[in-house]
């Protein structure tokens, strides 16, 4: 909350295991890198990234959709609300050629962008991935 | 307005906003790097809405030179701001472009976190009257130290400091695109090691409770501000190591608190020079 001085974060721990999750772009099979940039480009490029999947996996919605539909069930507030408070369905493919251009990469008609779940699990031998999969996939051309 | 402590004061914590500012643009966001992205998701907070509702974030970032005219005025804003602190439109201005800046950025980065003391800074700025600006400071003050100490309260509260694994479970998300692209080294390995060794990461999570905690000793005199400031830059400095949560965009909040002592005696009183100050505006 900006102005009500409360702050939970990381009083709870959701996962209770030694596993994650964490999505990647890969431009024509080869991955976005993004580690290497200064701390906020890269904070933004993880971030925003995780925020495209969610949104993507939740069939064009973010939080504030289930948010609205619970708290304003009058239609004509809620329509405005949401039409205001939400992005509503963005065009996916300008959305990663504005990511992959921020992430420093120049892409062009015909390239094949994925993105990608990874899950993996941290032990003793260290990090191993346990599973990858496509979240989704496109090809870019000129006309999108 | 004769120069006093408060003004001095404000002058080094803006310089310290502009520093962040500067570092957080230089580093490849704001305002203009981001147009184009229309994906955003906003929280519960009814005042993040407000700018959405007025639709300012999509005409800004739909337009590249009006995005670019923004982060200059940000700049611009903060250098007029430190020459002059005490003029109240330059404060409003300000902090608008500042509240604007962190609820655009916010909202496409996803993550609304640790950096609110980007604007709240300059909410004692907004007033007219030398005695609102003071009793703003001060209800600042205790915005930070509930803020902070909420942390480490709630934390109690959830039961978290009784969980050896916490910060290690925590912690296993923390750096998974570095493993991803294979751009490892010695904090990854520091990593690998908190996360397979919950007693030194329960060690470190209870000591920044304790930083957290520290706050509290603030509701009851300002005498231990300074160590206050020391402690929460201590635990952010932490957590930028250990979590890659770095503190850019919250430092100027943070060091209020070592002037707070220049403002106020450690009774709680105004200092002498600026009891004068407010006697002249209010005799």
């Amino acid at each position: 909350m900006s102005f009500f001085p409360y702050n939970a974060m990381y009083s709870v721990d959701f996962y209770r295991n030694n596993s994650g999750e964490t999505y990647a772009l890969k431009l024509n099979n080869q991955l976005l890198h993004i580690t290497r940039n200064w701390y906020w480009k890269k904070d933004f490029l993880e971030t925003s990234l995780r925020g495209f999947a969610h949104y993507i996996e939740d069939s064009n919605r973010v939080f504030m959709d289930h948010y609205l539909d619970y708290k304003f069930p009058n239609p004509a507030i809620h329509g405005y609300l949401r039409e205001k408070l939400t992005p509503g369905i963005i065009k996916r493919n300008d959305w990663v050629k504005w990511y992959a251009s921020f992430a420093g990469n120049d892409k062009i008609s015909g390239d094949t962008i994925v993105l990608i779940k990874y899950a993996y699990q941290i032990s003793n031998s260290g990090f191993q991935l346990t599973d990858s999969s496509i979240i989704w996939k496109t090809i870019l051309d000129a006309g999108k | 307005m004769q120069e006093n402590s408060f003004i001095n004061s404000y002058r080094y914590i803006l310089g310290i906003l502009l520093a962040e500012i500067i570092i957080i643009q230089v580093s490849g966001v704001s305002f203009h790097a981001i147009t184009g992205n229309a994906l955003f998701s906003l929280n519960v907070d009814p005042f993040t809405w407000l700018p959405f509702i007025a639709a300012i974030p999509k005409f800004i970032l739909q337009r590249y030179p009006v995005a670019l005219a923004f982060d200059l005025c940000m700049v611009t804003g903060i250098i007029f701001l430190i020459l002059k602190p005490m003029r109240q439109l330059r404060g409003i201005v300000v902090f608008l472009l500042m509240f604007l800046f962190y609820v655009t950025l916010m909202s496409r980065h996803i993550h609304w976190n640790f950096q609110v003391g980007m604007f709240l800074i300059l909410f004692p700025l907004c007033f007219r009257a030398y005695q609102a600006k003071l009793f703003a400071f001060e209800a600042l003050r205790f915005f930070l130290l509930f803020f902070y100490a909420s942390a480490g309260f709630l934390k109690i509260v959830y039961g978290a400091y009784l969980k050896s694994d916490h910060l290690s479970h925590l912690l296993v998300g923390q750096f998974g695109p570095y493993f991803i692209e294979g751009n490892t080294g010695w904090r990854t390995q520091l990593h690998l090691l908190l996360v397979n060794t919950p007693a030194l990461s329960y060690g470190l999570f209870i000591g920044s409770m304790a930083l957290e905690l520290f706050a509290f000793t603030g509701f009851f005199t300002k005498k231990f501000d300074p160590f206050i400031a020391m402690a929460l830059l201590l635990f952010h400095l932490a957590n930028w190591v250990i979590m890659d949560i770095a503190p850019f965009g919250q430092i100027a909040f943070v060091c209020l608190l070592f002037f707070s002592k220049s403002i106020f005696n450690s009774d709680g009183h105004l200092t002498a020079t600026l009891q004068q100050q407010v006697d002249l505006e209010h005799p």
